[in-house]
């Protein structure tokens, strides 16, 4: 129910409210907490007092903001709300909406009247409501076209081109794509942590580089490019900020990698929602006829992230398992947010649900379920709700293999992590997918028994792990390797001490300091330790010796740091007033409000003298507000204005409209209208009512 | 989740499950656009490449059966990515057309504008096209017709050639079908080929690759011209026609080293062919000289060079490729696909050993230990001659000796790659030993008394990897070869696959040094056959020279 209906019975006896924020402080805190959670921009931050509120929801960014909330058809009314002259009545409303569009449902038109007072576009009584003067002047600017459009569609149905799915089958099938995309961004990932490519000099990738990344990767540009994107979005790639500077997987990748699959696609999806750069674009050419590069600053884009939201959602609100076109969705958006003119909305709406298929939020072209999830859930802290459902829709894992005489192993399916783990020291994977295809070789099985295993520990693994029994060959290859294993002596040391003096090693032997290395003296000259090769040197320059770190060539070494990127240099983009703001802060904003509404009114009843020559000094955002205030009641004003040689005057003015820092306004000294600067303005004080006649 | 017998990859190969209950109705259905890569035991591996698809396409699939094919057998859902690639690549052929033009002979016709300009503006291109005749279509100079398409085929493009063929000179030709009939598979891939026009046959070796041919030329009815890999080859081949087809001995010409008849089906060498003199081709004109309605190549995946340069001038030829693998080891897959044609049929091998078309084999590895001293001078030995000493260990004669006697019964081909190696073991064996040096004549005759059984034994070099029919041979072991060659060790394998009178098995053996390159080149070669379902066992040389019961 509308607070308009509900005030009135409260409200019936009461005078008319004088403006907006006489309005606003009348309206109880559960209709504060409403205008509050519809126009999350007005808490943001929470003004000081209703008076600073009315003023920042009179503002033309924030009324354009709230106008958008209207779909076509709501605009349209709103529209022939703002021809009529105040008092505007719903009887008028909907009289003028029948004499256009004559099918409209009457109750659909009072919803909206209802809503342009809850959204504090209008105030008053309900006898005689106003429009605020900025809304009434972005309303009437729209053309009769545009009205008439918006009459036309009360509501939006389906197109033809609607497509009902199996739900299961696109829940499966966006799984599916989603285990590949996070495949594909921890191959990319791992590509560049051993070949990472170059910086350009502008901060992107090189065309080649990109390209080098789709053939390695297997992908066309315009995925490898999203791969690319996302990741960076997601903080698992970043620039090292080296002057010759490379891009490498960051520390988020190696915590990242440990997670889940469900967890880790969370990560990339949001990522991908809330990124205000433009993968898509990678490749154009801008105005300078330079090719816009993937990573560089040029695909960042103000639109991108609101508009990639409203087409997800778009799809959300399409009835469950429907899949449509790309003009359906354009059609759509531009019924529901008909102000909007979005720069090149064709291909961003292309870009994004081909993007949206490559990384699983959709399938078959309808919205999964955990895709529906990730829209109703942006925060990090809700990624266990998307993690649910998506592990629901992800092939059940499996715990065998099947062992072929042509050396290879072949899970039948997603293999359980711990099990692909063990499996992967012994076995070269060969190919991924549904299924996971290992190959043995002698490297392969070399690794294994590099890593402390013995011929029948893989054996045993590998008996349990598989289906089949072990092909012969297979069973060859480990037996001989053992075979020869065991001929060489093979031991983990971290290092080796090499010297020819023999002398001078028996004295490390026997040092003190070198004990905690425990020393093992394999050769009369070679002396072992499992401490790493930094601890040791640093141990034994404590005796007084100068070693030097040797490499596989005997050559000295000059060791690198890692190679991993520290920190991810890109942060999360900024969700503001994304998500409606929680119930608390709006509570907690309401309470302040009311707070500043008590003080400011103790304060204008002391600083209220009249004999000062000058209006008290307010802050620009207070005078702005009770500029605002003042053009929507008609009332004159005394302000305090610095003048150009530093002198503060005093000027009586009538304000007519403020915009851009600047009030234009009736100037009773001066005899005409001119325009104030706000910052200029150094305080500001109601006048007494002004005989009509000085009324410009 | 539906449990389908197929498991795509991100990679495009395909992983099909043998034990499926739809693993036979789904191997089918992807087989026209998929590669079959290996076939061990429980799963194989297809692979989807764009020549597959293309040869799809060729045999007249769309994207939309191939994709429907993937989603219906597909265990889990398949990536939505394949399926673009797929529909993409899929739309890439036949967007240029080769057509007959009655003012200008040949010309490229596009019905994508600009593709067209794209590879117009190729390099390679453009000295192979002439007049622009209008936005859409170009002329094509008619003796760049293989030329162009091998090279809008490297573009990816590949163009749909619709310009025909010329019937060339009619023949007549019949199948003779008295005490035998044309086979399934042979019957289909030759109806296959007849429909296509050109392209390759696959069948595995001892499958009966010649009758195709011979039934492929008795659907054309033309004058034919058969390049096969030497002159045993050319004899076999005659003697094939002349027993299948109402083919006289005076219609049947031979034209090699040592004669140089053109009847009207001439059976050629390829190696007369590409003899020089002076540094010209003297033979190539064999291919102008009549005209042929049907060109057949035997041993496809052998085409050496320059026949591809003179095959991509007689595109309005029909043209009919056979072979055992279309694994090239140099890799131009792509010219066949483009020159000869596509692929018409292709069979597993594990298939026609299931039908009793060829005998069922049993490789072994038998690996010997080179001894202490031999270690020494292999492991200090330059790298060339390392696979020499290691396949020519005399401890394999032993092992050769000791198999050949426990084989007494049986019709043994002992196979190598080093002539003095082949000497040694001939001279142990006490059997004849065939080489290059040998006279066609002389080894017609060893031939022949191997099949009659007079000779239970003979040792082969090289020359006998290809087309020599030995029906009886049942057991083959393999001392050395050419390094790691892949087709070599099938092809030495189906020497022994002909279906025994007796129903009996072939073995194959492999000796092989452990430790050294040998067995190293050994796994490489292997790779195939394991791929094609065979299984090798591994036995040691010591249960060989002092048998257990086996």
């Amino acid at each position: 129910m509308s607070n308009l209906t509900t005030a009135t019975d409260t409200q019936a006896t009461q005078a008319r409210p004088r403006s907006l924020a006489d309005d606003l402080r009348r309206r109880d805190d559960q209709a504060l907490t409403q205008l509050l959670k519809n126009r999350p921009d007005l808490v943001n931050p929470v003004p000081a007092d209703l008076r600073a509120l009315a003023a920042r929801a009179t503002g033309a960014p924030s009324m354009t903001r709230a106008l958008d909330l209207f779909n076509a058809f709501g605009i349209a009314v709103a529209c022939l709300a703002a021809r009529i002259e105040d008092p505007i009545t719903l009887a008028d409303l909907q009289t003028a909406v029948r004499e256009k569009a004559p099918e409209s449902p009457s109750e659909l038109v009072e919803e909206i009247f209802n809503q342009l007072f809850d959204l504090g576009l209008t105030w008053g009584l309900p006898s005689s409501i106003a429009m605020v003067r900025g809304c009434r002047d972005i309303l009437v600017a729209h053309t009769d076209d545009f009205v008439d459009a918006g009459l036309a569609h009360p509501s939006i149905g389906l197109a033809a081109d609607a497509v009902a799915r199996d739900g299961q089958h696109i829940a499966t099938s966006a799984a599916q794509n989603a285990l590949e995309f996070v495949r594909l961004t921890e191959a990319l990932c791992r590509l560049w942590t051993t070949e990472p490519p170059n910086g350009l000099k502008t901060g992107g990738l090189s065309a080649r580089d990109l390209a080098r990344a789709a053939d390695q990767l297997d992908v066309d540009v315009d995925t490898a490019a999203l791969i690319i994107e996302t990741a960076y979005a997601a903080g698992l790639i970043a620039n090292d900020g080296a002057s010759d500077s490379v891009f490498t997987a960051t520390t988020n990748f190696d915590e990242w990698e440990q997670c889940d699959v469900g967890t880790r696609w969370a990560l990339l999806a949001r990522s991908w929602l809330l990124n205000d750069r433009v993968p898509g674009l990678v490749g154009e050419r801008d105005a300078k006829e330079n090719k816009l590069t993937a990573l560089s600053v040029d695909l960042e884009r103000s639109f991108a992230l609101k508009l990639r939201l409203a087409i997800i959602r778009e799809l959300a609100s399409l009835p469950p398992n429907t899949s449509v076109g790309d003009s359906t969705i354009i059609e759509r958006l531009d019924w529901r947010r008909p102000r909007k003119v979005d720069p090149r909305k064709h291909e961003f709406v292309l870009w994004t649900t081909r993007e949206a298929a490559t990384l699983g939020v959709t399938g078959l072209g309808a919205l999964a379920p955990h895709g529906f999830d990730l829209i109703n859930n942006l925060v990090p802290a809700d990624d266990d709700i998307v993690v649910t459902t998506l592990s629901q829709h992800l092939p059940e894992p499996v715990d065998h293999v099947i062992l072929q005489p042509d050396l290879t192993a072949i899970a039948p399916g997603p293999l359980r992590p711990e099990l692909a783990k063990e499996i992967a020291t012994m076995a070269d994977v060969e190919s991924t997918g549904g299924a996971t295809v290992f190959r043995f070789s002698e490297q392969s099985l070399r690794r294994a028994f590099d890593l402390g295993q013995e011929a029948s520990e893989i054996l045993d693994f590998l008996t349990k792990l598989s289906r089949t029994p072990i092909p012969q060959p297979l069973e060859y290859a480990i037996a001989d390797l053992a075979k020869r294993h065991g001929q060489l002596r093979i031991g983990n040391a971290a290092c080796y001490i090499r010297c020819d003096d023999l002398a001078l090693l028996d004295s490390v032997m026997a040092a003190s300091e070198a004990q905690p290395l425990h020393l093992r003296r394999i050769a009369p000259s070679v002396v072992v330790t499992s401490a790493a090769p930094a601890s040791v040197i640093a141990r034994l320059h404590a005796i007084g010796l100068t070693p030097t770190a040797e490499g596989p060539d005997g050559g000295m070494v000059i060791t690198r740091g890692n190679s991993r990127q520290p920190t991810a240099h890109r942060p999360q983009p900024h969700l503001r007033d994304e998500g409606a703001p929680s119930q608390r802060l709006l509570a907690a904003a309401v309470k302040a409000l009311r707070g500043g509404e008590d003080n400011t009114e103790r304060a204008l009843e002391s600083s209220s003298e009249p004999s000062r020559p000058l209006p008290p000094r307010s802050a620009p955002s207070k005078t702005l507000g009770i500029l605002r205030e003042a053009i929507e009641e008609g009332v004159a004003l005394r302000i305090g204005y610095a003048s150009s040689n530093g002198t503060t005057v005093e000027h009586m003015i009538d304000p007519v409209r403020v915009n851009a820092g600047q009030v234009t306004a009736y100037d009773h000294r001066g005899g005409d209208v001119r325009t104030f600067t706000v910052s200029r303005i150094t305080g500001v004080e109601a006048l007494p009512a002004i005989p009509e006649q000085v009324q410009p | 989740m539906t449990e389908g017998p197929l498991i795509v990859q991100s990679d495009k190969t395909l992983l099909l499950d043998i034990d499926n209950p739809l693993s036979g109705e789904c191997r089918h259905a992807i087989a026209p656009f998929a590669e079959l890569e290996r076939a061990p035991e429980h799963i194989h591996t297809y692979r989807i490449t764009p020549l597959g698809l293309w040869n799809a396409r060729a045999a007249g699939h769309d994207a939309e059966q191939v994709i429907d094919t993937l989603l219906k057998y597909s265990r889990y859902s398949v990536p939505h990515a394949l399926l673009i690639d797929i529909a993409d690549t899929m739309g890439r052929y036949g967007r240029l057309r080769l057509l007959k033009h009655p003012a200008h002979g040949l010309v490229l016709e596009s019905s994508d504008r600009a593709v067209l300009e794209e590879v117009l503006r190729a390099k390679k291109i453009a000295p192979l096209v002439g007049m622009r005749l209008d936005e859409d279509s170009v002329v094509v100079h008619p003796s760049a017709r293989g030329q162009i398409k091998q090279t809008l085929l490297k573009l990816g493009w590949p163009a749909e050639d619709l310009a025909g063929y010329v019937d060339g000179q009619s023949h007549p030709i019949e199948l003779v079908q008295d005490d035998w009939d044309l086979r399934n598979y042979q019957r289909e891939a030759a109806e296959n080929f007849a429909s296509g026009g050109s392209g390759v046959v696959v069948l595995p070796c001892g499958a009966g690759k010649t009758i195709v041919g011979a039934a492929a030329m008795a659907m054309t009815k033309a004058t034919t011209l058969i390049l096969v890999t030497n002159t045993v080859s050319v004899h076999q081949w005659r003697r094939e026609l002349l027993k299948r087809t109402t083919l006289t001995e005076e219609e049947i010409g031979e034209y090699s080293g040592a004669k140089k008849e053109i009847r009207p089906v001439t059976i050629a060498t390829y190696q007369v062919l590409t003899t020089r003199k002076n540094g010209v081709y003297a033979h190539l004109d064999l291919f102008d000289e009549h005209d042929w309605g049907l060109i057949m190549y035997d041993e496809v995946h052998l085409l050496p060079a320059p026949i591809f340069r003179f095959t991509a001038d007689i595109q309005s030829k029909r043209r009919l490729g056979l072979t055992a693998t279309l694994v090239r080891e140099d890799g131009r897959e792509g010219d066949v696909f483009s020159l000869i044609g596509p692929k018409r049929y292709d069979a597993p091998w594990k298939d026609i050993e299931a039908q009793g078309y060829i005998a069922p084999a049993d490789c072994v590895e038998v690996r010997v230990t080179l001894p202490e001293h031999e270690r020494i001078v292999y492991a200090t030995a330059e790298r060339e001659e390392r696979y020499r000493l290691a396949a020519t260990t005399a401890l394999k004669e032993k092992v050769v000796k000791a198999l050949v006697d426990q084989h007494a019964d049986d019709h043994v081909l002992v196979i190598g790659q080093y002539l003095d190696q082949l000497d040694n073991l001939s001279e142990a064996l006490g059997a004849p030993v065939i080489n290059g040096a040998t006279p066609v004549k002389e080894r017609e005759r060893l031939y022949e008394a191997f099949r009659t059984g007079e000779l239970p034994c003979l040792v082969v070099s090289k020359v006998a990897n290809f087309s020599i029919d030995l029906p009886e041979a049942n057991v083959a072991i393999q001392v050395s070869g050419s390094f790691g060659s892949r087709q070599e060790e099938a092809q030495r394998l189906g020497r022994i696959l002909r279906p025994k009178a007796d129903g009996r098995g072939a073995r194959f053996y492999t000796v092989v040094s452990r430790d050294t390159v040998d067995a190293d080149f050994a796994a490489h070669r292997q790779r195939f056959l394991a791929e094609q379902g065979y299984a090798y066992r591994i036995i040691d040389a010591d249960d060989v020279l002092s048998p257990k019961a086996e």
